[in-house]
């Protein structure tokens, strides 16, 4: 047993090389045991990794979500000055998630919200994008908590910022 | 069809952008409440093309803009309308829409995509839609003086569609250009963010041009579009926000945030909670935390 935990860390740090041969030679030795160890410990490992990986993503989120007033008001002469250290536009919350069927219009037994967004389109850029970014997203985690979807519809997200569909006198 | 992305592009080019946005305004009624979120401050609009117009009021403006020396306009309207068998609407618009109603051919505005490959670029067509929509209004008061059209049909020209979605938001209106009645059910589901200039604020000219309406007639149709969310809105569902210029959009952000306030920026404990209104419809709800 122990020769075996022994040849599974010497395994684990081996040279690459290896990497490709040990395998083999355990099963050959038919290391059942040294095998299945093997599989265990790669499971944990794995495992561990995707916690890290989600941990650190919530906490980039969190991050995300404390943006300060301060970081708000430098953003306001009209220009986009302030615009520069704010993150590139998030992917926009397709309409095309909020697809549900057609015929969703009884309220009772309906397990989501859907908020059409409207509003002009220049002058709301930043309004706009503080929902997509910080609003929307709570809400959605919120609803998800009480097993409802949230779906935010702003469809001028869709529309590219110079697009025709939102001219400068819009 | 969808508003998103490459999708949202093909809708601009296929001149649908309005009739898509409106549908989605009806589609998002059919969920609880609150369903429609109202950002308004001091513009009114991008004002669309009518996408159908009924045939004979189509022909009684072109034969008025070429009898009063716009032959070239009356021609650009000839390429970017093309008359459509296929698309029926009531005769008149302000008349009752029935299912029975003897339905008209219109004219509707052409694709951009493969009908239009001139217009298809976006300054281009900015600009040539800019001068339709100056020709059709102007021709428009003049057909609705001379009673030729109905004040519905007349309005069509002038409505932008932030005042469209609001109107099939808060009053219903349908397809069929009926007047719609406000209804607090309607009320009930939507939420208003008005933003307005502190008075006595002296507005940077980059500001004004951004934020401040400057056309008389479209303020005026602002004031008016104001006006009416104010009266049918209940006072708990509308935000009203200073913006003072060359500070911040933070205070508008704060109200946004404390209306869906999962943040506690204010000291006052609010939070969103998931209620059960009186009629058994369950909603999004702001209250005072327990």
């Amino acid at each position: 047993m122990f020769d075996h935990v022994g040849n599974f860390l010497e395994w684990l740090i081996a040279p690459a090389s290896h990497y490709l041969t040990l395998p083999a030679t355990l099963w050959q030795n038919q290391s059942v045991e040294a095998s299945t160890i093997g599989v265990a410990v790669v499971s944990v490992v794995m495992a561990l990794l995707v916690l890290a990986v989600s941990a650190w993503r919530r906490r980039r989120a969190n991050e995300g979500s404390t943006l300060d007033m301060g970081a708000c008001r430098a953003s306001h002469d009209g220009s986009t000055a302030g615009q520069a250290d704010v993150p590139a536009a998030p992917t926009p919350l397709s309409p095309l998630d909020a697809t549900k069927p057609a015929d969703a219009t009884t309220l009772h037994g309906v397990k989501a919200f859907r908020l059409f967004v409207s509003s002009t389109f220049a002058d709301f850029g930043e309004e706009r994008e503080v929902l997509q970014r910080l609003v929307f997203p709570d809400l959605d985690a919120y609803c998800a908590t009480k097993g409802y979807q949230f779906f935010p519809l702003d469809l001028r997200w869709g529309v590219q910022p110079r697009s025709p569909a939102r001219p400068a006198y819009s | 069809m969808t508003c998103a992305g490459a999708s949202n592009q093909e809708a601009q080019l296929d001149q649908r952008t309005a009739e898509i946005c409106l549908g989605e305004v009806g589609a998002a009624k059919g969920y609880p409440p609150p369903n429609f979120l109202i950002l308004i401050g001091e513009r009114y609009g991008w004002v669309p093309l009518p996408f159908a117009i009924a045939c004979d009021e189509f022909e009684a403006l072109v034969q008025w803009l070429n009898d009063h020396g716009q032959q070239q306009i009356a021609r650009d309207l000839g390429t970017v309308y093309a008359h459509d068998a296929n698309h029926r609407i009531p005769p008149d618009h302000a008349g009752p829409c029935s299912a029975d109603a003897e339905q008209i051919g219109a004219y509707t505005l052409r694709s951009r995509a493969d009908e239009l490959p001139g217009l298809k670029d976006a300054e281009r067509w900015i600009e040539c839609e800019a001068r339709l929509r100056h020709a059709l209004q102007t021709a428009a008061d003049v057909l609705l003086l001379h009673s030729r059209i109905g004040a519905e049909q007349h309005e069509k020209y002038f409505a932008s569609l932030t005042e469209q979605e609001i109107a099939r938001g808060l009053f219903g209106k349908g397809h069929c250009g009926e007047r719609g009645s406000f209804s607090d059910a309607h009320a009930a589901q939507a939420i208003a963010v008005m933003r307005e200039f502190a008075e006595n604020t002296s507005l940077l000219p980059e500001v004004v041009a951004r934020f401040v309406e400057q056309d008389a007639g479209r303020s005026r149709r602002l004031d008016r579009l104001k006006d009416q969310i104010k009266t049918v809105l209940p006072s708990a569902s509308i935000i009203t926000t200073k913006r003072v210029a060359g500070w911040s959009t933070g205070i508008c952000i704060r109200q946004l945030r404390r209306i869906f306030a999962l943040w506690d920026l204010t000291g006052e404990k609010e939070v969103i909670r998931l209620d059960t209104r009186h009629d058994g419809v369950p909603a999004l709800v702001v209250s005072p935390d327990p």
